[in-house]
């Protein structure tokens, strides 16, 4: 049974990420059936490809930098001052994660944009003589949502760092002379280096294949969008190939030089802290924090509410706010043509690709916690590496390998639709059930065979009951982020009734009347629907340790 | 009693390069309460993880009750297991772990509603039936998982390592608990301890087991005076070791030269004059009052109240420290730096090859 179960997840591996990535290289290195470089080398020395690899490296850069500060900053404020209505603060700047800034983007547009709502409240205030173009030549605004968008990642990590680091050991620099500069520097920063460097390896290549936030600024001089454009000509250029060859090696590089860093590093999360007491600040620094942090959690929030206000607003024309609201638009989205065949096709992809994640995620999970056999590491390895692996870079990776196949998408995306969404997902839930397994004790399964049951008997009723909290999360996880999820369906999905939402929102937000304001209504149905799954999830989680493992 | 429940012949098991069981056979009988006694890595809990069936072994033969079941699935052997942890289901009542078994046999509701209570009744945990593993005590944790093996009525049942999750005063209490749900059940158990007290107490036979190999079997009494080799004589009980060599082979006794002077030992098997040996003798061997031979001169180094004995460690002139017990009222008068006389009887002697 145990060698079934290997050989359909190994199958599934196979088929869905080993073959359509490994047929992308002779793509990039053979011509004429030779080893080559010069088709890398042309398309490298291509001008407009050099000036999207610059963008692209500017962009990622820009936001690591902007991330960095804002995350490190509310991780230390948050995690070592004492500060009222700090809980409030650790939800709100999880927030923004939830919005994908492809959805935020279609917002912020109606307030960045030449006439938009801030120009036109600073012109008001006559605080400004002409128009700013804040989002320059697009890719300043790019930066900036993806910034509001990925510092909670930055944030959530140095945070977690530093709620197991031992205060004593910053306490032992200062007796010895050192700054509170001198400290962080010599001290704390090189401690928090492996969380600070995990962050930057997902942040810097989330930036750097981000398509949806460009393609809705109309930026196109980044990779993504190479990429995006070269799927339609792929028989012609092999310039796309080249790309995604460049986006796999960066990320590969990227994470194991994370992989790497926190082997190295000679510091342990879950060290027991010893001494870490809020400190307090005095009364002007807190009020000048709180106002700061208020700041910055409105800017944050502000692609949510514009998008919110952009699906409530009947006329939004040369105003600050709508001048006119209506709930139209949300009724209108289980009416309109394309947004119910997307809110059916994701609902389907996703729940399939759930299911496909729960099953695959079940038999991986189990087989690395139960079962020592020689390929358990090729196994274990297999099943993370969709996390170094951009989601585009994949879709484009199947848009060409199953060109002309019975599973070519430009027929019919379902299938690679499901397929993409569980490869993608499927490290979380292999790693959420292997902790399920871990923490379940394999006696209890023994002693119910040793009562009689047949080991589909006791999965039944002693194994699943115990890890179906865990199951179930990880499998609300994975729908949830699937419905949302960006590159693949704006790759993969060529005809309009196969659309899932996330090529909707796009499809509808380029279109002039209500197009925008549909793209809004269902975008922040589709943040809702993110928000209560992610929601249940935490709960379930939590319950299930609680109640399961506290004790025994 | 007398007939053979279970039999191991030449069971072996490798883990890699590491020989984990070599060789093992054994019997035990039907209705006896065998302990599997060894210190942590010598291949007890594997051995009984073989009797489950959870482990495969690379050779030998597992018979239960004249059937060859070394290739048989755990859930077909009818072998009850009782775990260290418990390994209760959180998600399970009392009753619903207790009833578990009877469940997967689809017997009727009515009858595992009777046996289920009657089981409580005997572990003693009808109060307790509705609450979850978490909320209970250890030692009621325990009896769960007494009730949840038993109540299936095994064939064998076998403990692994039960008590040693309980505090010292609980062990003891549930030592004779565990040993009057055998007698009321009559079930035969397979109990893996490194805790030699516990096997002692409870065991009717034992096997003392040393790097995958048994050392000896036999009763508590059997091992605790007649070890049959070094290993067991210093694993099972206190023991006091001299070094010696073979002075004069005699009709039923030897005398050994030793640092402490020419001791005499009543022993069966065969050595040699000048043959390198070492004599031992348990601490309660020794007697204070006067003897012909083995007698020994020592200073107390220190005394310790035991139960119902003060346990004296003194050092002899050859500078070896002996173990020794005395009544309380003759120990009691003892103090530290006071010489005493001791002897011990020859038939109290052993000798193993040095």
């Amino acid at each position: 049974m145990k060698k079934l179960f290997l050989g359909i997840a190994l199958v599934f591996l196979g088929f869905f990420l080993i073959y359509p990535l490994v047929w992308l290289l002779p793509q990039s290195f053979i011509a004429n059936g030779r080893f080559t470089l010069k088709v890398f080398t042309s398309v490298l020395s291509s001008s407009l490809v050099h000036r999207c690899l610059v963008n692209s490296f500017v962009l990622a850069g820009a936001t690591l930098v902007g991330t960095s500060v804002i995350g490190i900053s509310l991780a230390i404020v948050l995690t070592r001052y004492r500060l009222p209505g700090a809980m409030f603060y650790r939800v709100v700047f999880i927030l923004p994660m939830i919005v994908s800034p492809f959805v935020g983007a279609i917002g912020m547009q109606q307030i960045l944009a030449r006439f938009g709502s801030l120009n036109l409240l600073l012109l008001r205030l006559k605080l400004i003589s002409g128009a700013i173009p804040w989002m320059g030549s697009g890719l300043l605004g790019i930066a900036i949502l993806q910034t509001l968008h990925l510092y909670p990642i930055m944030y959530l990590n140095i945070s977690a760092a530093l709620s197991n680091f031992d205060r004593a050991s910053e306490e032992a620099a200062a007796s010895l002379g050192a700054c509170s500069w001198e400290t962080f520097w010599t001290i704390t920063f090189p401690l928090l280096r492996p969380a600070y460097f995990a962050a930057c390896a997902i942040i810097f290549i989330w930036s750097l294949t981000d398509l949806g936030t460009p393609l809705v600024f109309e930026f196109k001089y980044l990779l993504p969008v190479q990429i995006f454009n070269a799927v339609s000509d792929i028989n012609v250029n092999p310039a796309g190939y080249s790309l995604v060859v460049i986006i796999l090696l960066i990320s590969a590089i990227l994470f194991w030089l994370t992989r790497r860093m926190v082997e190295r590093s000679p510091y342990t999360t879950g060290r027991t802290p010893i001494n870490n007491q809020l400190t307090s600040f005095s009364r002007k620094a807190t009020v000048a924090v709180s106002l700061g942090l208020i700041f910055l959690a409105g800017v944050s929030l502000l692609p949510h509410l514009s998008i919110i206000l952009n699906s409530f607003s009947e006329r939004w024309f040369f105003s600050v706010l709508p001048s006119r609201y209506s709930t139209r638009f949300y009724t209108a989205v289980f009416r309109h043509p394309l947004t119910k065949t997307g809110l059916v096709n994701s609902l389907v992809y996703s729940g399939l690709a759930t299911l496909v994640d729960i099953s695959l995620g079940l038999i991986i999970g189990y087989l690395l916690a139960r079962w020592k056999f020689r390929g358990r590491l090729l196994l274990d390895t297999l099943a993370m590496i969709p996390l170094a692996i951009p989601g585009i870079a994949l879709a484009f990776a199947y848009c060409t390998a199953f060109s002309g196949t019975f599973l070519d998408p430009r027929n019919n995306p379902a299938i690679l639709l499901v397929a993409i969404y569980s490869v993608r997902r499927l490290p979380f839930l292999v790693r959420t059930i292997f902790a399920s397994f871990q923490q379940l004790n394999e006696n209890t399964e023994e002693v119910s065979a040793s009562l009689g049951a047949k080991p589909a008997t006791t999965f039944r009723r002693i194994v699943l009951p115990q890890i179906a909290p865990g199951v179930m999360a990880g499998g609300i996880m994975v729908f949830a982020f699937s419905m949302m999820g960006v590159s693949s369906g704006l790759v993969l999905a060529f005809r309009q009734r196969h659309f899932p939402i996330s090529k909707v929102i796009y499809t509808l937000a380029g279109r002039l009347t209500d197009g925008p304001n549909l793209a809004s209504a269902l975008a922040v149905l589709g943040t809702l629907l993110l928000a209560a799954c992610l929601m249940v999830a935490t709960r379930l989680a939590r319950r299930h340790f609680r109640e399961f493992f506290s004790t025994v | 009693m007398n007939n053979v429940l279970l039999s191991l012949e030449n069971v072996r098991k490798r883990f890699e390069a590491n020989t984990v069981l070599n060789g093992i056979s054994l019997q035990v009988l039907s209705g006896e309460i065998f302990f599997l006694l060894g210190p942590s890595g010598c291949g007890k809990t594997t051995l009984l993880r073989v009797i489950a069936g959870f482990c495969q072994p690379d050779a030998g033969r597992v018979i239960l009750d004249g059937e060859d079941i070394t290739f048989r699935p755990a859930w077909e052997r009818h072998i009850g297991l009782v775990f260290q942890n418990y390994a209760l289901w959180p998600h399970l009542t009392v009753w619903e772990n207790v009833a578990y078994g009877l469940k997967l046999r689809r017997l009727p509701g009515k009858f595992i509603q009777e046996r289920v209570e009657e089981m409580l009744k005997i572990t003693k945990l009808s109060p307790q039936k509705n609450l979850y593993p978490p909320q209970l005590s250890g030692g009621q944790q325990q009896r769960v998982a007494l009730a949840r093996s038993l109540i299936v009525r095994p064939r064998l049942l076998l403990l692994d390592e039960p008590l040693s999750n309980l505090d010292a005063k609980f062990r003891e209490e549930m030592r004779q608990e565990i040993k009057n749900i055998q007698k009321a059940t009559g079930v035969t158990m397979v109990y893996v301890t490194h805790d030699q007290r516990e096997a002692l107490t409870m065991a009717h036979r034992l096997a003392v087991m040393n790097t995958g190999e048994i050392s000896q079997i036999g009763s508590p009494w059997h091992l605790y005076f007649s070890p049959e080799n070094r290993f067991v004589a210093d694993f099972v009980g206190v023991m006091n070791f001299l070094p010696g060599r073979v002075f004069a082979i005699r009709a039923g006794d030897i005398q050994v030269e030793t640092p402490e002077g020419l001791l005499v030992a009543e022993v069966s098997r065969n050595f040699t004059v000048a043959q390198p040996v070492e004599v031992a003798f348990r601490p309660e061997s020794v007697s204070f009052r006067p003897g012909q031979v083995n007698i020994f001169r020592a200073t107390i180094a220190e005394t310790e109240m035991g139960e119902g004995v003060i346990k004296v460690t003194a050092l002899t002139p050859g500078g070896h420290r002996l173990f020794v017990n005395c009544s309380l009222e003759y120990g009691r008068r003892l103090e530290w730096g006071d010489q005493i006389v001791f002897s011990v009887p020859p038939n109290r002697v052993l000798v193993f090859p040095g």
